[in-house]
């Protein structure tokens, strides 16, 4: 009996040491697997470091803006010392360039599209993929919008100008080279009733979102602005043609 | 008695679960190999208990060899992009079936008194054993 004893002891502590590490790890792995849905929101470690290192890009590349422009700047008041009247001509045309080619805020009537990833994704481990916003989510609806006439578009205020990409670069979307992160934003100017009607078709592009249970929202708005494009990117190769233009 | 390792597992859970510490998503494999490791353990341990043959040094050995074998699988398998989680799984799950099973027929022996069956019924052939004392 004594030896029966003994046997009883000598289990019992070692397997209540192990017992203690059960729990632990039951506990780790219960509150692990509650806190998912909060790590997988789109600001993950990997998507915050290729934030950093665009935008610190991006302050360089504004530092270099901030020069060129401070000597265009100069230039521009010389001239306007020598000739007044055509300076003003001259500035006029280009603000209205500028505005159409996104370098100046704009102001009117239009829609805003509030995208975001799937709710499914919290839930889903493997093809987590799948719940998430792509390019090829994007690019639709900003073509849809174009087509039916939007003067001015802007995602997460990036502006969409002529020389804009919308592309997924690892696990986030960049347009103008910025990383954004959901919610998307998508704003248009134009006329609202035809740019809501447009995206909103039956089967169109903000349905096919819908039937993959995006989160998909249409907010009609009488008036908002959009922001311009931040930097506009240098022209290096293409050269203007001299010359008299199309007329 | 038998209450001491229940008490063990809820100290061990309400510590970590007060303290609300968590691994990072990319470690939650090693948590669940590491969990049925120690599920495994305890099992094997109780049984060997109940058959009045346990070692601590087999134990604890065994409880820190198999973790660690079970994380080098799953890092493996990260590595070499197979699924090496799953014979983890099976192997430590149908342990742990095979250990639960002789825990009850040692159970119904003690609790229901049912006729002791022979030992070789409960322990295959390439079990480990303690050397027989001299």
């Amino acid at each position: 009996m004594g030896s029966q004893e003994a046997g009883k002891r000598q289990w019992l502590w070692p397997v209540s040491a192990v017992c203690v590490a059960l729990g632990a790890l039951l506990a780790l792995q219960f509150s692990s697997a509650k806190s998912v849905p909060e790590v997988g929101r789109g600001r993950r470690a990997d998507v915050l470091a290729q934030m950093l290192a665009a935008s610190q890009e991006k302050i360089r590349e504004q530092e270099r803006e901030i020069v060129r422009l401070r000597s265009e700047e100069a230039r521009f008041s010389e001239a306007a010392a020598k000739g007044r009247q055509f300076t003003w001509l001259l500035n006029d045309e280009l603000e209205r360039l500028r505005a159409a080619s996104g370098l100046k805020p704009v102001k009117g009537p239009g829609v805003i599209i509030h995208l975001d990833d799937s709710k499914l994704r919290e839930e889903a481990t493997e093809d987590a993929e799948l719940f998430l916003i792509h390019d090829y989510d994007l690019l639709p609806v900003v073509n849809e919008l174009r087509a039916a006439g939007a003067e001015a578009i802007s995602i997460n205020d990036q502006r969409v100008v002529e020389r804009t990409a919308i592309r997924c670069v690892g696990p986030v979307v960049h347009v103008n080279n910025v990383p954004l992160s959901p919610p998307y934003i998508i704003k248009a100017i134009g006329d609202p009733k035809t740019l809501a009607g447009a995206v909103n078709i039956k089967d169109g592009v903000l349905d096919r979102l819908r039937s993959l249970r995006f989160p998909v929202r249409l907010e009609v708005v009488q008036t908002m602005e959009i922001k311009p494009v931040s930097v506009a990117p240098p022209m290096k190769y293409a050269k203007p043609v001299k010359g008299p233009g199309p007329q | 008695m038998i209450l001491l390792p229940l008490l063990a597992l809820a100290v061990g859970f309400l510590v970590v679960y007060v303290a609300k510490l968590s691994v990072p998503l990319a470690l939650g494999d090693y948590v669940s190999v590491a969990l049925l490791a120690a599920l495994d353990s305890v099992l094997g341990g109780l049984r060997a208990g109940l058959a009045d043959r346990f070692d601590s040094w087999i134990f604890v050995t065994g409880f820190f060899c198999n973790a660690m074998l079970a994380a080098l699988f799953v890092y493996a398998g990260d590595r070499l992009g197979v699924n090496l989680y799953l014979p983890v799984v099976v192997a430590l799950g149908v342990r742990m079936f095979y250990n639960l099973g002789i825990i009850r027929r040692y159970g119904m022996v003690r609790l229901a008194g049912r006729k002791v069956l022979p030992e070789e019924a409960y322990e295959p052939a390439d079990s480990f054993r303690r050397p027989p004392p001299p």
